[in-house]
């Protein structure tokens, strides 16, 4: 009863697969080490790419926020308090309806509201302000260094407003202070997150490679630390800031606090990933090989954690940002005159004002939301992307 | 059953009134990232009553994948693409299984319900939340329509007839606390409670010990007489099909390359790859020409004495064991110069923590080790410390069992072999370039290939690697830890024969774990028999294998499946009663 | 399982014992101490002090001790007085202040725990068994933004939203006329009427959190080879699902409770700053502002002891839906 009608057929190399696109080969990645894999595996979620990018931008924005704020954050036109935000127009019309290209804005008439005796602006059409790219405008110190006074947009007459966002109670401007408030508030999560990745890399690997009763202690640590509803003790910690430190001190102390509590998820991935390591097949051969505790520490173990804490210090660093914005928001973490979007947000406290004004929620609000969200798509992205063996 | 050319596949097949299901022409793709697998193609097959077929492959063959079409278990990114599956029974119209939809209640009928369905692996086959009890009379109450008292004394006879002890009490018991061969039997209860017609067996003891195998066999074969079921059984184990099956259809690559009763696809393979495959299954059962290594003669390279891990018992104030486990306990045996010596045992008999212990990965509780090394000066390696111990394993190397986990993917193949090489300071540069070259070569892979990462090799290749990575610091000793027990067979049978040829050339000596018999059979000189973490028995492999002593080895031997069917060796085996 | 209840409570020990430790260190931080600020006021509205009613003050409440032993004063006053210490703002006890608020931020946070689970569990299975859906990306997305706004922004949003749409007053949990007023049917749907927003904005988070979480684990748990033997016994798929991985995928869900109740007790206490809520959050910004550190302190090691609680909880409410672990 054999039933085979093709029993001469020759012995098959491989399994029978038909590629969907033409022209892709999988040669040129036998020779590729992990990055290239990574990077490959990476670019290919758009989503976290396209947020990378941004969060670059964001970066970008901080670096050069004197050069790209219109004005300087501090400097407030009690007539324009709460003045609303201006659309940007190209071109003008004149009398005889020829159009005429001319960026501007169009500027304020004040109406007093004779029943509630309130200032209101009113977009006043006839008031043109003209605009242009790379103006000189206020002087500032360009990172502390040199003095200029160019901006990348604004009124070709200093003295004319501007205020694409709107202003704040002082009459200052709002996209001048969300500039500026980026450097602070993203440098903030950036330096809290290395702080805790120092903290968190060290104890973790620690824990997590020598076991025992240094493990017990960190993990009792980080139970404890991880077991406290962290904004009733950020401000705790935050409130105990003297009052008369200078703005430096303070920003410092906070990103400190802030990291304190970062690092304890850090430290149990990390102490989780060397347990689990320590304990492979490879890590013994290397062991075998006559490999040193320290050798096998940072040769064999760390290479492979590099881009799972890569991707952990990403997802950690939108926490930082929110607890610095809710620190300041509260009015115990960072203090006027320095400018981040917490310190921003507490101008929006109560809801009259949020309702005369409401950019001012919108703006710093929106700015906190996009790089949050931004941050979780990367670190999805690199989580998703940082072990390319597995299948 | 003979031969008889008239019986041909086709028409004239499906008329046979035993023909309980008969696959026509299935094709089955999976849509990957940027490709399509052919997986199955063009297979037919049918099943009798009373019969069983064996789907024989190696990994990737898609035998695996034929057996679940049959319920329309598929992966998501899988779809049948062309073919029929028809399904018939004692006065029930024909149906083919393919056109039906997912919610269909034919399907849902069939699966249980008609066709039963046994895994490879028994722990997570089954739900570990859930009572075995009630797992099983879930499928009572769905295809028998029981009330929950019928039920329940229905559970509790077909638990007894999978001969599960005190099934009246076990039946309330989560999976976690059954043992493997008693999970496997819990899961054929399941599997019949609803008297299907055919049953699936997809590799149903390859997870188990082999004892344990050959009872499980024993049970199903003796269920599906009493039965009358059709069996489809799929494995890669030729013992196995020599043992259980009455037809044998082989699987490479997703095409059925030949097919025939079992009797003549042994003894008159066509294919050149079923004649491959008999090959290195057939010679694995033979003892090579062992070159006798004149034991007495010669000082031993490794002595082993009382050597005992004694695990647990003594635990913290709250949370430490009770007990303590003696997962080595007494061992002592001699290695001699060029000698192989076979660990044998049963999973949890201690085989691979005497490896770790005489490298001392793992601290033994007590006994000694003493390595003689070239000048001839002995050394007890369970007193070495940290720097001595690394010249001690310069010259014992270990082989790992998972050509995967023991490569690190992250270095590239030059890293992996070079790295003792670099950590010793023995080479650098183009003389490390030069010596790992070498060391490819030696092992049969490509020289130029040394800038690649394992990832881009097989895990035959892989596997090589990590031998070349053993030999790198010119080693006396090798412990290969079931160096071969990841591979398909057609490779390992490669690899034995890698390793004797590295030995010859380098005249190592090797201490081989294996649960294996066969490898074991093969490879070695003298064979340690461990059970529960004693040496129940040593001596020439040859005596171990044909002659065993002891109750224990004996039971074991004769659970071996034997690949032909001509000499079935389970069913008249010796149990072993501890 | 007694056995393993009393384990996990006697595990619970250095962990309190770590959390006072940090509640007093916060009491303890702010330079200076209440005599001194006090005597700082005093100077300020001109009145002379006598240094010796100082010194009295001093050591009526202990500040010249050492720090071990003013930190046992503290805690064995709580232990076996139930004395958390004295509000020098309020002059009171910490103890009259504290229950009250401690109460009602339970209360939030029970009630929010509620609505993340009722939302996130039918949310999470429809997730994960249709993958890839319109659906799923829907909630996916809605996910991520619940997740990306902090909760006092959100709290700002909604305040806006209901003030500017609905024309309704917000903060607090009661209208004015029905705060002091005696329980009754109207002062509930009055509650109910002011409670939804900060129940919404204190489980925003925690709910986009357990969805993916939920998700992530019950994607897993559908290929496991358990879902193909209840498939392969003959059950409809709806019930497979729900019976074996669902049963499964609901640990996390349930151990959730560990994380995301300081979570929620965080957020009531930020929320409740914005929406003036009487719970302890505000008390305890005041006090902070104050530095009436031992009312800020009680409130911080209340809450930490509360989270502990909650986490008790859970691992027994986790042993209890999962044999393994019962039996280990």
């Amino acid at each position: 009863m054999r039933t085979h009608a093709d029993l001469t057929s020759p012995i098959e190399t491989g399994p029978a697969i038909s590629p969907l696109k033409p022209g892709l080969t999988m040669g040129s990645l036998e020779a590729a080490g992990q990055w290239t894999l990574i990077w490959h595996k990476f670019v290919r979620n758009k989503l976290a790419v396209a947020s990378g990018i941004l969060i670059v931008i964001f970066f970008l924005i901080g670096l050069f926020a004197e050069f790209l704020a219109p004005g300087l954050p501090g400097t407030s036109r009690p007539q324009y308090t709460y003045a609303p935000p201006q659309t940007i127009g190209l071109f003008i019309e004149d009398a005889a309806g020829n159009r005429t290209f001319q960026p501007h804005v169009k500027g304020y008439s004040i109406e007093i509201d004779p029943v509630a005796l309130r200032r209101t602006f009113v977009v006043d059409d006839e008031a043109i302000v003209p605009i242009a790219f790379f103006v000189g405008g206020a002087s500032y110190r360009m990172w502390g260094l040199f003095e200029m006074d160019l901006h990348l947009i604004g009124p070709v007459n200093p003295s004319d407003p501007m205020y694409l966002l709107g202003t704040d109670r002082l009459g200052r401007d709002l996209l001048s202070r969300l500039i500026y408030g980026t450097r602070v508030s993203m440098s903030i999560g950036l330096i809290g997150v290395i702080f805790s990745l120092c903290l968190g890399v060290t104890l973790g690997s620690l824990a997590g490679f020598y076991g025992g009763w240094v493990d017990s202690a960190v993990q009792r640590t980080i139970e404890v630390i991880s077991s406290m509803p962290t904004i009733p003790l950020w401000l705790g910690l935050a409130a105990a800031i003297p009052l008369a430190w200078s703005p430096l001190q303070v920003y410092f102390v906070i990103t400190l606090i802030v990291s304190l509590f970062g690092w304890t998820g850090l430290a149990r991935e990390v102490r989780g990933r060397f347990y689990a390591l320590r304990g492979e097949d490879f890590v013994t051969a290397a062991r075998l090989d006559g490999s040193s505790e320290r050798r096998l520490i940072f040769c064999h173990i760390l290479p492979s954690l590099t881009s799972h804490i890569l991707a952990v210090v990403t997802l950690a660093v939108p926490t930082m940002i929110v607890a610095e914005t809710a620190l300041s928001f509260l009015g115990i973490g960072l203090k006027a005159p320095v400018v981040s979007w917490g310190v921003l947000l507490q101008e929006a406290q109560n809801v009259r004002t949020i309702a005369t004004a409401p950019w001012l929620l919108a703006w710093p609000a929106g700015a906190v939301i996009v790089v949050v969200l931004a941050y979780n798509f990367l670190g999805d992205g690199m989580r998703d992307a940082a072990d390319p063996y597995e299948s | 059953m003979q031969p008889t050319p008239t019986s041909r596949e086709g028409a004239g097949m499906s008329e046979n009134p035993d023909t309980v299901l008969s696959v026509e022409n299935l094709s089955i793709d999976f849509h990957l990232r940027t490709s399509i697998l052919h997986a199955v193609r063009d297979v037919s097959f049918s099943l009798k009553r009373g019969k069983t077929l064996a789907l024989v492959g190696e990994s990737g063959s898609g035998k695996s994948v034929t057996a679940r079409a049959l319920l329309r278990i598929i992966d998501r990114n899988g779809a049948i693409s062309s073919g029929r599956i028809l399904l018939r029974g004692a006065g029930q119209p024909e149906i083919d299984i393919v056109p039906l939809t997912e919610r269909s209640t034919d399907l849902l009928r069939i699966r249980g319900g008609r066709i039963g369905l046994i895994f490879q692996e028994p722990m997570s086959s089954l739900s570990p939340v859930h009572t075995i009890g009630s797992q099983i009379t879930e499928a009572l109450r769905l295809h028998r329509k029981m009330d929950k008292k019928q039920a329940r004394a229905e559970t509790i006879e077909l638990l007894r007839q999978v001969e599960i002890p005190d099934p009246d009490k076990m039946l309330d018991r989560y999976t976690f606390e059954f043992s493997g061969g008693m999970r496997q039997r819990a899961m054929i209860a399941m599997a019949l409670a609803a008297d299907p017609e055919i049953l699936i067996a997809d590799e149903p003891t390859t997870a188990l010990d082999v004892t344990t195998q050959a009872e499980i066999l024993d049970l199903i074969k003796r269920l599906q007489e009493s039965r009358g079921m059709a069996m489809l059984l799929i494995t890669h184990d030729m013992g196995v099909v020599a043992e259980v099956a009455d037809e044998v259809a082989v699987m490479h690559y997703g095409r059925i390359v030949e097919r025939g009763d079992v009797d003549s696809i042994f003894h008159g393979a066509q294919h050149g790859y079923t004649k491959r495959l008999l090959a290195s299954t057939v010679k694995l059962e033979q003892s090579r020409a062992h070159e006798g290594a004149d034991a007495a003669a010669r000082q031993p390279i490794l002595s082993v004495r009382n050597l005992t891990k004694t695990f647990g018992g003594s635990g913290g104030w709250f949370g430490g064991n009770d007990y303590a486990i003696k997962a080595v306990n007494d061992v002592s045996f001699d290695l001699f110069p060029g000698e192989n010596l076979g660990i044998v045992g049963e999973s949890g008999s201690g085989k691979t923590t005497l490896g770790r212990l005489i490298l001392r990965t793992v601290e033994p509780s007590s006994g000694s080790v003493v390595y003689r090394d070239r000048a001839g000066t002995e050394t007890e390696v369970t007193a070495l410390g940290k720097r001595a111990l690394r010249g001690f394993h310069r010259d014992v190397r270990l082989v790992f069992q998972d050509p995967f986990a023991s490569l690190n993917p992250r270095m590239t193949v030059k890293q992996i072999v070079g790295d003792p090489l670099v950590v010793g300071g023995i080479a650098s540069g183009a003389e490390l370039d030069r010596r790992v070259g070498d060391l490819l070569e030696l092992v049969g892979l490509d020289p130029m290939s040394r800038e690649r990462y394992p990832h881009a090799f097989s895990g035959g290749q892989r596997q090589r690697i990590g031998i070349a990575r053993a030999l790198a610091l010119e080693p006396r000793i090798v412990i290969a830890d079931e160096a071969t027990a990841a591979l398909d067979v057609s490779i390992r049978a490669q690899i034995l024969d890698l390793l004797l040829d590295i030995q010859k050339r380098l005249g190592l000596s090797f201490v081989f774990i294996s649960h294996d018999i066969s490898v074991v059979r093969y490879f070695c000189d003298r064979v340690a028999v461990m059970h529960r973490g004693k040496v129940v028995e040593l001596g020439p492999a040859e005596q171990i294998c044909n002659d065993p002593q002891e109750p224990y080895t004996r039971s074991l031997i004769s659970a071996v499946p034997n690949p032909d069917p001509r000499h079935k060796r389970m069913m008249h085996r010796t149990r072993f009663i501890a | 399982m007694l056995r393993y209840v009393i384990k996990r409570v006697l595990y619970m020990i250095p962990t309190l014992f770590g959390i006072s430790l940090i509640a007093f260190l916060i009491i303890q931080l702010p330079p200076g101490d209440y005599v001194t600020s006090m005597v700082a006021s005093m100077q300020d509205s001109g009145r002379a002090i006598d240094p010796a009613e100082i010194a009295r003050l001093r050591t009526l409440y202990g500040f010249d001790d050492p720090f071990y032993v003013q930190y046992w004063k503290w805690m064995s006053g709580i232990l076996f007085r139930g004395d958390f210490g004295h509000s020098f703002e309020w002059n009171r006890p910490v103890a009259d202040l504290i229950w009250e608020r401690m109460g009602s931020t339970l209360g939030l946070s029970l009630a929010a725990l509620l609505f993340v689970w009722a939302v996130a569990l039918p949310i999470g299975i429809y997730s994960a068994v249709r993958r890839h859906s319109v659906g799923d990306y829907f909630f996916t997305f809605l996910g991520f933004i619940g997740l990306a706004i902090p909760n006092f922004i959100l709290a700002l949003t909604l305040m806006y939203v209901s003030y500017r749409y609905l024309g309704q007053s917000v903060g607090g949990l009661f209208s004015p006329q029905y705060v002091d007023a005696p329980w009754s049917w109207d002062k509930f749907v009055d509650l109910l009427a002011h409670v939804w927003i900060p129940i919404v904005v204190i489980g925003t988070a925690g709910t986009a959190g357990l969805i993916r979480i939920l998700r992530a684990n019950l994607s897993d748990e559908l290929n496991k080879p358990y879902v193909i033997t209840a498939k392969a016994k003959g059950l409809p798929e709806h019930k497979v699902v729900l019976k074996y991985p669902v049963r499964i995928a609901l640990n996390p869900f349930v151990s959730a409770i560990g994380w995301v109740l300081p979570e929620l007790i965080s957020g009531v206490t930020i929320t409740a700053i914005v929406l003036n809520l009487p719970t302890a959050g505000p008390l305890l910004l005041r006090a902070l502002v104050s530095q009436d550190m031992y009312l800020a302190g009680s409130f911080i090691l209340l809450m930490g002891v509360l989270t502990l609680i909650g986490m008790l909880v859970s691992d027994i409410l986790l042993a209890l839906l999962d044999p393994r672990i019962r039996y280990r």
